[in-house]
């Protein structure tokens, strides 16, 4: 099941027509792109276009802005894919680049059908989440909390899981979602 | 703790979390982190609105543009060369097996006349009118 164009649309008018909205999605674009010399604002735009275009669908599964966000990530991994193989590339191509390539790992736009993974898509996930572990090697709390994170736990729950106190567990997630906006599996 | 989810769902959720967090940042968060990437947050405003607009009218451009396409290819389509070959006779002929068989081709009207009592004209005009529907 999908969201419908529609309805990303009236999520965009409720949702993204604030300033401070606006510069929500500009700080988790720039987190994206990290260091490709791609000014935010484009990515937001592509992302936007290619879901109000129909390019690409959004997984009912998870609420809109995860799918947005779904979205700018497959985006920008193509993109530093891309530059990766063809550092000369220019800027225009670059931006008009999208590789879906059905990528499994990529959960949050995949509609979970409810049928069992297979041995090797478990694995595959598996293999995914201890990456995303291995990168918070140097800080044990936030491991904690992404362990927590992944059964589920929030608020009071995951503070005590992670052994921190409400401002302690606020830092650490900060520190998680940047992080994780620069993770790439390729690298 | 609850029965363990699944590993698919474990790095959904942690996906998730990063959303959240963004979701939760106050403006002045936001404005420390634009500043800290090197962004004034007032002009990244202005840029996050911007990219929003041109993304939709740059959608609903592309579905204009899809539309006139559909109605050109549309409008493209030949129509149907009339054999001349075909003479009322067998016109009739034809017809009366669509009838006979209640083909949904033809409408009630004509589904209940026979064929036979129609002249030239008539047969003919509607043997082509079925000929275009079936294309």
């Amino acid at each position: 099941m999908h969201w419908t164009i529609e309805e990303f649309q009236a999520w965009l008018e409720a949702n993204l027509s604030t300033r401070v909205d606006c510069k929500r999605w500009i700080v988790m674009a720039k987190r994206l792109l990290r260091s490709l010399t791609i000014e935010p604002d484009d990515l937001l735009r592509e992302a936007t276009f290619r879901i109000l275009a129909g390019q690409r669908v959004l997984n009912r599964g998870v609420p809109i802005e995860v799918n947005l966000f779904g979205v700018m990530r497959s985006i920008a991994s193509s993109w530093h894919k891309r530059r990766k193989r063809k550092p000369e590339i220019s800027l225009e191509d670059l931006v008009s680049t999208d590789e879906v390539d059905g990528d499994i790992l990529e959960v949050l736009l995949v509609p979970d059908d409810s049928r069992a993974p297979s041995p090797e898509e478990e694995l595959a996930y598996k293999q995914e989440m201890e990456a995303l572990m291995a990168v918070f090697a140097d800080r044990p709390d936030a491991q904690l909390v992404l362990m927590g994170r992944a059964e589920g736990l929030k608020g009071t729950e995951l503070a005590t899981f992670a052994e921190l106190n409400a401002s302690q567990l606020a830092t650490v997630q900060r520190l998680i979602s940047r992080r994780l906006a620069g993770y790439r599996r390729d690298e | 703790m609850s029965k363990t989810p699944n590993a698919r769902t474990q790095l959904e959720s942690v996906w998730a979390a990063t959303v959240e967090d963004l979701m939760g940042m106050t403006e002045s968060e936001l404005d420390a982190e634009l500043k800290e990437l090197g962004i004034d947050p007032e002009a990244a405003a202005q840029r996050g609105k911007r990219a929003v607009e041109e993304a939709t009218s740059a959608s609903r451009a592309l579905q204009r543009a899809m539309k006139r396409q559909r109605m050109q290819q549309a409008r493209e389509v030949p129509g149907l060369v009339r054999d001349p070959n075909i003479t009322a006779d067998e016109a009739r002929v034809q017809l009366a097996r669509l009838v006979a068989a209640n083909d949904a081709k033809l409408t009630l009207a004509a589904r209940n006349r026979n064929p036979g009592d129609m002249d030239d004209e008539e047969v003919l005009a509607l043997y082509w009118q079925v000929q275009e529907l079936s294309r």
